[in-house]
């Protein structure tokens, strides 16, 4: 028999037909009528007029009639659904409860899946996708890469010489706006003192050109970069909340930075932090500009409506070729130029990280499936008994397959609603650790409603498919038989379903690579960790001072205040050693090409130059090799001397003796510009790090403050104990030499470094250890179910068994044989997919292979220890059942 | 349960004429005007059903799979909508005449002490 509600909404969508079918049944009942009449003597002209009269109301029975169908068919069939649909999902949830064994690993398998897949998916859509929904034309941009050719990182230089800059807008016609802008220290003078800000410059066009307005008061127009404008700036929100209690009436007033009046004339929206600055100033790019003459502007363009970024590439490719002939110094001997996305010039490395991380992530959420689909598959085989029964009593196919998808779907809706819990965490806690840089700043990483819609559609039918197959398998299947093994409760054997099967071997492999991942980016780390600095890192500070304007501007300047703040710092009780530095020791200082006279060489000689007063070697615990270190007379720049490292005189000297030799390299003059300086060679100084802790050191020059005038210095200071809590005392000390100094970022050189270099490592680290946990969680837990449930179906078959003779050994035997095949299998194929899976992994993996074999291994023992105990544990506490007790009792 | 007590008392005279169209149909299917027929003639002309309420009544017995209805050629060649009983629909029969008696009995009861 159809199903009522099924022939009712047929009939609903037939209505119309209806309609017409009772106006053709009312008139054959007149005819009847009328032929009636007529036969018994009324005039044929008047019968369909009297037949009418005895029918009554006409219109009235066509209404009641259709008024009937309407409340009868849809009211009452909907009715009697949505009472069906409570019931079932009363007694779904009634059945839940009574496994909570079932219900609890089902529902956090699912949440898991769902969690992790979410948190990942909302950090790439917020990322990669979308970083910057405030900017109108955010689609439309785009930056440029001049990438080194000679070196493996990913991207490249984007930052272009004034003049270069000039050169290449003037002769690019791929975009309708070109954007520059650079950071720059902003000196905030008020009654308090001086403060420093991050600032930027930026052209006029900049928040046009991305399409941003002010959220008060007015953005930078082209007209506040003209060269008699009066100074503007604009501020971010969050340094107006933060530092300015969001006070409104700020626009209009004026505030000297920089020692210049400037007027506020605007604050710019929440998440806007272009360039990494709270405050942005106008500047326009002229060549004529001698201050400008050495400064480095980012290069970022709109596109022309139309042009693709291919076409942009291709031209920019073009001109660069031309370009690069007038500032060869810019540009190393083979270089790609290349037009990139706005958001790609950005992230760089951190997008294959991101999609690294999106693909375990994939594989973690099939083995939360394959093991919600294990389990539901082995609970409905358990009831299949039941479901034959109520079938013989009468119940209809589609009450039954309407009951077990309300159950799937209550079990599907409780995974998801834990699930979006454990996104919610799981997205604070990655935020929590995302490194610094690799990241657009103006991201904001936040569950992302569409990435949740995916994975809850994901379990969703995960779990209503797995839920149903058995259950159609059994509503087709015969009746008898089901109910005939329950007697027997035989399955064959000590067979598992082969679909289980399949899934638990799945889970095993996909969790091994997912192990093996997790355990390759550990090794590496621990490696990362573990290289040798070549100093010692330990108890470092350093304070960034702004320098390069007002009473700071020249190299003499800077000498003589570094050498007084250095006597007295040196004097502090609890300072071991002090010196100053440009940049970072272990990252380095600026670059430059080297000649060494008296020696040809055809290739360039490029490599790094560290700015630095006298006992930076001391402080930092480096050796020096031959020669001597800075003097007060070098310092006061009597002679113009350098120091190099081991590397320098191994790769340009060949070994042979340093000191003496000339050495011409580059250094900023007053204007910034890059000029050729000669130095005499005093010293050699042991190798240490200096292009990060994991790439090996490049040749380096050291020379004294005195030789260059520099816009930041940085004060390297060995402490005794605890750096940071030296802090205040160390200010002071600053501050009686200048007290209008500005102190900018003060840390110890660890946190650097492990913000730099070990923050994104660790990140990876964090995340695939997490999959990786769940994973071989989720992997005991399916292999423990599934083992479980075969041995409670064939308990009655281990009774026998065991009574005519099997002691328990040979029945953990069957069980754990059992566990051990699919072991085997699924360490196998994960072992396949891991060699050729985790290449995708080399670039995040520094210090280690990865096919690295010792990783691998031990992956597998984890593995079988795992599945092994997982598979020993149900079948230890069966085989304890006493064979009478099974045999006697009807399972 | 929740129903007004207005639908009650149209409920009542609903059932009634079920057990009439129900019972006038266990001799076999009839059409529409057939049944009306029936009904009057049966009853001695004592019951009147107006041809109107009819209907409304046929077709909710349809939905509720108590009768099954089909066009066939009448008498004088005319296509007419005839309705038959189905299997649950004997079963309703029984059961409504059951309680139908009861109800008469207890009535009869009542009156007669009164």
């Amino acid at each position: 028999m159809p199903l009522r509600w099924w022939e009712s909404l047929k009939e609903l969508l037939t209505r119309a037909r209806g309609d017409a079918d009772l106006e053709r049944e009312l008139q054959s009942h007149l005819d009847a009528e009328a032929d009636e009449l007529i036969e018994s003597g009324v005039d044929p002209e008047e019968a369909p007029w009297a037949a009418r009269r005895a029918f009554g109301n006409l219109t009235r029975a066509t209404e009641k009639t259709r008024e009937s169908w309407r409340l009868e068919t849809a009211a009452a069939s909907i009715r009697q659904f949505a009472e069906g649909v409570r019931r079932d999902a009363r007694d779904a949830i009634r059945g839940l409860l009574k496994q909570p064994g079932f219900t609890a690993g089902a529902v956090l398998a699912l949440a898991l899946g769902i969690g992790a897949t979410t948190t990942i998916f909302s950090v790439i859509k917020n990322v990669l996708v979308d970083p910057y929904p405030m900017y109108t034309h955010a689609d439309r941009m785009v930056g440029v890469a001049i990438h080194d050719d000679a070196s493996s990182e990913p991207g490249g230089r984007d930052f272009l010489q004034t003049a270069e800059f000039l050169d290449y807008a003037s002769q690019l016609t791929s975009f309708d706006e070109i954007i520059a802008g650079t950071g720059e220290d902003v000196l905030y003078t008020s009654d308090d003192g001086t403060e420093q800000f991050d600032g930027a410059l930026v052209s006029g066009n900049t928040f046009q050109a991305l399409g941003i307005d002010a959220l008060l008061g007015r953005t930078i127009t082209p007209a506040d970069a003209a060269p008699d404008a009066a100074p503007v700036f604009v501020i971010s929100y969050k340094l107006w909340v933060r530092r300015f209690g969001a006070d409104p009436s700020l626009v209009g007033r004026s505030f000297t930075l920089g020692g210049t009046p400037t007027t506020l004339i605007g604050v710019m929206p929440p998440r806007v932090s272009k360039l990494g600055a709270d405050i942005w100033r106008p500047v326009l790019l002229d060549r004529a500009n001698l201050a400008q003459r050495g400064q480095f502007f980012k290069f970022q363009a709109r596109l022309k409506p139309g042009v693709t970024i291919e076409q942009a590439d291709a031209e920019f490719r073009t001109v660069a070729a031309r370009v690069s002939k007038s500032y060869p110094r810019n540009y190393p001997e083979r270089f790609t130029a290349h037009v990139i996305g706005f958001v790609d010039s950005i992230v760089r490395g951190f997008k294959t990280t991101l999609y690294t991380m999106a693909a375990a992530v994939g594989l973690l959420l099939l083995i939360a499936c394959a093991n919600v689909a294990n389990l539901l598959l082995s609970r409905a085989t358990g009831r299949q008994r039941e479901i034959a029964l109520r079938r013989a009593l009468g119940a209809s196919r589609g009450r039954i397959v309407r009951q077990l998808l309300v159950e799937s779907l209550v079990l599907a809706l409780l995974g998801a609603a834990v699930g979006c819990g454990f996104a919610a965490i799981g997205v604070k806690a990655l935020v929590a650790v995302m490194p610094d840089y690799t990241i657009p700043r103006e991201s904001l990483i936040r569950l992302d409603t569409s990435a949740l819609t995916f994975t809850l559609a994901l379990g969703g039918v995960t779990a209503v498919l797995f839920g149903l197959v058995p259950a159609l398998q059994t509503v087709t299947k015969d009746l008898m038989n089901p109910l005939r093994d329950a007697g027997k409760g035989t399955g064959g054997g000590f067979r598992g379903g082969r679909l289980s099967t399949a899934l638990v071997v799945a889970e095993i492999a996909l969790s091994l690579v997912l192990l093996n991942s997790a355990g390759l980016l550990m090794r590496s780390f621990i490696e990362l960790q573990t290289q040798e600095l070549g100093l010692d890192p330990e108890n470092l500070l350093i304070m960034r001072i702004p320098v390069g304007t007002g009473r700071l501007a020249t190299a003499g300047d800077q000498t003589r205040f570094l050498t007084q703040v250095l006597e007295r710092i040196r004097s502090v009780p609890g300072v071991v050693d002090a010196s100053t530095t440009v940049g970072l020791p272990v990252f380095g200082g600026l670059a430059s090409d080297f000649d060494v006279q008296g020696i040809a060489h055809a290739d360039r000689w490029r490599g790094g130059v560290m700015v630095c007063s006298d006992a930076y070697f001391r402080t930092l615990r480096v050796a020096l090799l031959t020669g001597r270190d800075f003097t007060a007379d070098d310092l006061r720049g009597a002679r113009k001397v350098a120091i190099v490292n081991q590397v320098f005189v191994d790769r340009f000297l060949k070994g042979t003796d340093a000191i003496g030799r000339r050495l011409t390299l580059k250094l900023p003059d007053e204007h910034g510009q890059s000029v050729d300086q000669t130095m005499e060679i005093i010293g050699v100084a042991a190798s240490a790090r200096n292009r990060g802790p994991s790439d090996p050191a490049a040749p380096e020059a050291f020379v004294p403050v005195s030789a260059a005038p520099m816009r930041s210095q940085g004060l390297l200071i060995r402490t005794k104990s605890t750096p940071l809590a030296m802090v205040q005392t160390l200010k002071h000390e600053i501050w009686a030499v200048d007290p209008g100094v500005a102190v900018a970022e003060t840390d110890e050189l660890m946190t650097f470094i492990r913000r730099f270099s070990y923050a994104a490592p660790r990140l990876g680290l964090f995340v695939f250890g997490a999959f990786a946990t769940i994973g071989l969680v989720l992997v005991i837990l399916g292999v423990h179910s599934l083992i479980a449930y075969t041995v409670a179906r064939q308990t009655r078959e281990i009774g026998i068994r065991m009574a005519i003779g099997a002691d328990r050994g040979d029945v953990l035997r069957l069980t754990v044989g059992m566990g051990l095949r699919w072991l085997v299998l699924g360490i196998v194929i994960g072992l396949a997919v891991s060699v050729a899976t985790t290449r995708v992994l080399a670039s995040q993996l520094t210090h280690v292979s990865p096919s690295d074999p010792l990783t691998f291994g031990l992956v597998v023992v984890i593995i079988s220890i795992a599945g092994l105990a997982a598979s020993y544990i149900p079948a230890l506490r069966t085989t304890r059942v006493d064979p009478m007790v099974v045999l006697r009792h009807e399972t | 349960m929740r129903r007004a007590r207005t639908s009650d008392r149209i409920e009542i005279l609903q059932g009634t004429l079920d057990l009439l169209v129900l019972r006038t149909l266990l001799l076999g299917p009839l059409h529409g005007h057939g049944i009306v027929k029936a009904i009057q003639q049966s009853s001695d002309d004592m019951l009147l059903v107006e041809h109107g309420s009819l209907y409304p009544a046929l077709h909710r017995l349809v939905r509720k799979r108590w009768l099954s209805a089909q066009w066939q050629t009448a008498a004088k060649g005319r296509p007419m909508k005839f309705y038959r009983l189905t299997p649950a629909g004997r079963r309703q029969l029984a059961a409504e005449e059951s309680n139908w008696q009861q109800l008469c009995r207890a009535m009869s009861l009542v009156l007669k002490r009164a």
